[in-house]
């Protein structure tokens, strides 16, 4: 004790020699107790953290049974009244470290350093506008950056979020947030984990495009992956909502605010998800943004790649850590990314393995791949062609084959609309330089677009700044569509309006648009009819009468003024009604049918028309009329004439002001730049950024059985080979004959005479080839009978000639 | 990198060693200091011989070695067979060593396509030249005896006359190699690890194709040269 005493500082014991024993003790029991907390909370100080999620050798998958976070990292209450929906950043982070896979392959597009290897760009499809403009935040040749273009984050997001993975451009921080976007009422797009790592069959790719299109950014990853059930949509909301302030009593209608029931049988009482997670994601969930299938063949039909068939997973080559930065498997990817291990799932990595590795890295067979021996194949080729030439894709045909892909032409979204587009036409493939000079197969797209022209330097305009300007130049249907759906209400239930012109059927869709299909009848011959289809059968929409007739029938008066009225009624009717046959008028006067005499020419048949104070106009412009007839049933939007007149209405309205003097409107489609001349007409000419977009193509690895070569050197090596001479034509929205026509020995930069010469020469060459056998049978011959004789005189069996 | 080197020193010594014999037996090189190696003067001697041959625009020069060819070979057959391999092979070997000793892209174009058509005519008058002039070149001189005292000083218990079936034999054997690996890369059996291979054998084949040649050009054909 008296040691103790000594131990203590002198304020201390004086205040326990004044307070006495109890008082001692208190202080005694005190003292201790700091003492003792101290010495635990230096102790917990001093002992070292765990790393997080490091991997400890087990091949399972630990079962995930978690807390779900929402954004504010607070635990989801499945049973609360307005639960938030949940955040993977907040839900898989205790053990997966969002920061480091957030700059992953998929999600660092507009961060990446190094872009690598071009890829498949995002396209812009406007089909009214005839726009179809590459873009990629990756810098790849021929596409466009977003920003230059004018798109945000949040345009880009609308755009295209239907098939990205979530994270990078989606997920902006504060400091990134645009003028005009709502990432407060819709909320980040997130990386969405469950995309790719849940192993349920229920993840939804659809629901996910769905939520992405009705804004409800936050909410997409929940309906997607079937946690929960998402409604309302944050595209109706105003723009002031804020997540916490919950449903509108007031409307529970139409701007209803996203919201979400959850799935209460996923949660267990402590409120803990179970969620079937993955470490390897399956080939579905690849598929859904990177699938391309050719166009006219049937899934039946459909081979899938060789890996595949046999056993491999995309994820069995497309390998990463949690950094998330894949492997893409193209030869040289080491130069570009370093720290992904080389070349080891390139092809040669796992047929061939690294000759100038050592121990079991130099061995192939990796996975099991065969060991190609390639016999007979001229080492030359390894020299010049990367392996997918001969392996990868189609087999080159006369033609380009036309594919649709995923991302491009929106596939693999499912539901009462369609949502996938004919338009871009991509085709493949085509053999261009890579950079080490080796020929690689590749997909082709033409792009289209509108542009500022100064100079060299081209500014793509948007569609909405071309709609604004163009008006109903790029609607020609609209007014037709009017008529015919006027002109519906006044038939009877089992009749459908038409109009009938140049052998064609014209009739609405459910998109509002026109459906073409073909005519065979009398009707529409010399001038546009509109019609009545009932059933199969088309009638005209006015029973026959004789203008002329002092007494017209009555059901056929009533008719005419019903239609007349029908007319009247119009959105953006540009004057009164009017029935023009023979040399009668017939008009609508204060609720009669009124008969006067046609100022113009006899009309020979029932002619519909606008009377315009003292003219009168087509029902629909000529214009309108020969446009849409020339469009019907072909994917292509545009005429020259739309355009031209469509240039000249933007070059009035400069859409940029910093265009100022010297800028001139022009448009892009199939490999070509059209200007409008000095004499208002339309010229087309070549122009770098009418240059076609191309990005390698790998995969379906065709079986080796299937690849270029396997029937001898006239795969390739002929006079009229595809594989060298066939064309790629320009296509686009635009319908014109002035498109761009490579061939293909133009893209793989090679001679056309010398090839054809050298294809010929493979003609001769199996008698060639003969030829040289036997020369080389009488030379050998002669050489083994000398050195025989050598021999023989060297062991005296063979004695000197004298 | 080894073949560029080796074919590239072989040759332009082996062609220097030639012309160099040549000149110290000229008088020239009588004029000089004898026994040192004199650069000048034999540059010299080199480039009037060079224009002389072109001299006239090489009518002179053609006309000589039309009547060396017939003194060789009076028989009219055997002269256009040698005619046909030695223009054949003159192609052969300036297209194929030149890519493959100044180049690394390897031969392609006119010249690959050229090189197979000489190619083929090389075989075809290597075959005819081995039928009408094997028998000739079977022997050596009656006092040569192939024996084990021969073959312990072999190459100097070779006579002079020996040197020529010699070139002959390499000069064929290696035109068969020649032949050989260019059929083997066309036909349907080999992987690429024996592509790559032939690839090697023919390129050393063309070299000793081409040393021979070149020795069988200075002693048979500039053998009664001044």
């Amino acid at each position: 004790m008296r040691i103790f005493r000594q131990a203590l500082p002198r304020s201390v014991t004086t205040i326990l020699d004044l307070s006495g024993g109890a008082g001692r003790i208190a202080i005694s029991i005190a003292f201790l107790f700091v003492s003792l907390a101290s010495v635990a909370t230096l102790a917990a100080g001093q002992t070292p953290q765990m790393p997080k999620a490091q991997w400890d050798g087990s091949r399972t998958t630990p079962v995930h049974l978690i807390p779900l976070k929402d954004q504010f990292d607070q635990q989801i209450i499945p049973t609360e009244a307005n639960p938030l929906p949940f955040s993977a950043r907040f839900s898989c982070a205790p053990c997966h470290e969002y920061a480091a896979i957030r700059n992953g392959l998929h999600f660092n597009a507009a961060t990446a350093a190094n872009p690598g290897r071009a890829g498949e760009p995002w396209v812009w499809v406007d089909e009214k506008t005839g726009t179809l403009l590459p873009l990629s935040y990756r810098k790849w040749a021929g596409a466009w950056d977003p920003a230059a273009v004018g798109l945000t984050p949040w345009d880009f997001t609308l755009l295209f979020g239907r098939h990205m993975a979530g994270g990078g451009v989606a997920e902006p921080d504060e400091f990134e947030v645009t003028p005009g976007s709502r990432w407060e009422v819709s909320g980040r797009v997130e990386i969405n984990c469950l995309g790719c790592h849940n192993g349920s069959n229920a993840q939804d790719q659809s629901e996910w495009a769905k939520q992405i299109l009705r804004e409800n950014f936050g909410w997409a990853a929940t309906a997607a992956a079937k946690i929960g059930e998402v409604g309302g949509m944050a595209s109706r909301v105003r723009g002031t909502w804020d997540i916490y302030d919950g449903p509108n009593p007031d409307d529970t209608e139409w701007a209803v605010p996203p919201y979400v029931r959850y799935d209460r049988g996923l949660f267990d009482s402590k409120h803990r998800a179970l969620l079937d997670i993955v470490h390897k994601p399956s080939d579905d969930r690849c598929l859904a943004c990177h699938a391309a299938a050719p166009v006219a063949e049937p899934k039946y039909k459909y081979d899938e790649d060789v890996h595949s068939a046999a056993g491999l997973g995309c994820v069995s080559c497309h390998r990463n850590d949690l950094s998330h930065a894949m492997v893409r498997g193209y030869e040289g990817e080491a130069l570009d990314s370093p720290a992904l291990g080389g070349d080891d799932f390139t092809c040669a990595g796992c047929h061939l393995g690294d000759q100038s590795a050592k121990g079991g890295q130099a061995l192939s067979g990796r996975l099991g791949a065969p060991y190609p021996k390639h016999k007979g194949f001229p080492a030359v080729h390894f020299k010049r062609l990367s392996c997918t030439v001969c392996h990868s894709g189609p087999w080159p045909a006369k033609t380009l084959t036309r594919v649709r892909t995923s991302r491009a032409n929106r596939l693999g979204i499912f539901g009462i609309a369609r949502w996938w587009t004919d338009l871009p036409a991509v085709v493949e493939p085509v053999y261009l330089r890579d950079r080490n000079g080796k020929l690689t197969p590749s997909r082709l797209l033409w792009p289209a677009f509108w542009a500022e022209k100064k100079g060299r330097t081209v500014t793509p305009i948007k569609p909405e700044a071309v709609v604004a300007a163009a008006g109903s130049l790029l609607n020609p249907q609209q007014r037709i569509v009017n008529v015919l759906t006027a002109l519906s209400l006044q038939l009877d239930a089992d009749q459908t309006a038409v109009l009938v012109k140049s052998g064609k059927v014209f009739e609405v869709n459910v998109d509002g648009g026109l459906n073409a299909s073909a005519y065979t009848g009398d009707l529409g011959a010399t001038e546009p009819a509109w019609a009545a289809k009932q059933e199969e059968k088309i009638i005209s929409v006015l029973p026959e009468f004789d203008p002329a007739a002092e007494e017209i029938d009555t059901a056929v008066q009533d008719r005419l003024q019903k239609l007349l009225d029908a007319l009247a009624g119009m959105p953006d009717a540009p004057g009164k009604p009017v029935l023009i046959y023979q040399k009668a008028l017939f008009k609508v006067t204060e609720t009669y049918l009124e008969k006067t005499d046609n100022p113009g020419p006899p009309a020979a048949a029932p002619r519909f028309a606008w009377a315009v104070g003292d003219k009168l106009e087509p029902l629909v412009p000529e214009f309108e009329m020969r446009t849409t007839a020339a469009l019907a049933g072909l994917e292509q939007t545009l005429t020259e004439e739309q355009v031209a007149l469509v240039l000249k209405a933007l070059q009035t309205k400069a859409s940029s002001p910093q265009a100022g003097d010297g800028a001139e409107i022009v448009y892009f489609s199939g490999g070509r730049l059209f200007r409008l001349n000095r004499d208002g007409r339309l010229d087309a000419e070549n122009d770098d950024s009418a240059e076609p977009v191309t990005w390698p193509l790998a995969h379906e690895v065709r079986p080796a059985r299937q690849s270029l070569g396997v029937n001898g050197c006239t795969d390739c090596h002929r006079f009229g080979s595809a594989f060298l001479f066939r064309k790629a034509e320009g296509t686009g929205p635009l319908l014109t004959s002035r498109v761009k026509t490579v061939s293909a020995n133009a893209f793989m930069g090679l001679d056309r005479p010398y090839q054809k010469l050298f294809g010929l020469s493979f003609a001769v060459r199996p008698l060639f080839k003969w030829a040289l056998f036997l020369f080389i049978l009488v030379i050998g011959s002669i050489v083994a009978l000398v050195l025989f004789f050598g021999v023989g005189r060297l062991t005296g069996l063979v004695e000197k000639r004298k | 990198m080894f073949f560029r080197i080796t074919a590239f020193i072989l040759l332009a010594a082996y062609a220097f060693w030639l012309s160099y014999r040549r000149f110290q037996k000229s008088p020239a090189f009588n004029r000089t200091k004898a026994g040192r190696l004199s650069l000048d003067a034999y540059a010299v001697w080199a480039g009037r011989r060079l224009a002389s041959i072109f001299a006239s625009g090489g009518r002179p020069a053609f006309e000589a070695a039309d009547r060396r060819l017939a003194l060789i070979y009076p028989d009219r057959t055997l002269r256009w067979v040698v005619i046909g391999l030695a223009g054949s092979f003159a192609y052969l070997a300036a297209s194929g060593l030149v890519f493959a000793v100044f180049t690394t892209r390897g031969m392609f174009g006119i010249p690959l396509l050229l090189h197979v058509v000489a190619g083929g005519l090389f075989a075809a008058c290597l075959a005819a030249f081995a039928i009408l002039r094997a028998k000739d070149n079977v022997s050596g001189p009656e006092s040569f005896v192939i024996d084990r005292f021969t073959l312990r000083k072999f190459p100097r218990s070779l006579p002079p006359e020996l040197l020529r079936p010699v070139l002959f034999w390499v000069f064929v054997a290696a035109g068969l190699a020649l032949a050989v690996t260019a059929l083997g890369s066309m036909v349907r059996f080999f992987s690429f690890d024996a592509q790559a291979g032939m690839i090697d054998v023919h390129r050393y084949s063309a070299l000793a194709a081409t040393v021979a040649a070149m020795g069988f050009f200075d002693s048979v054909f500039l053998a009664g040269d001044r």
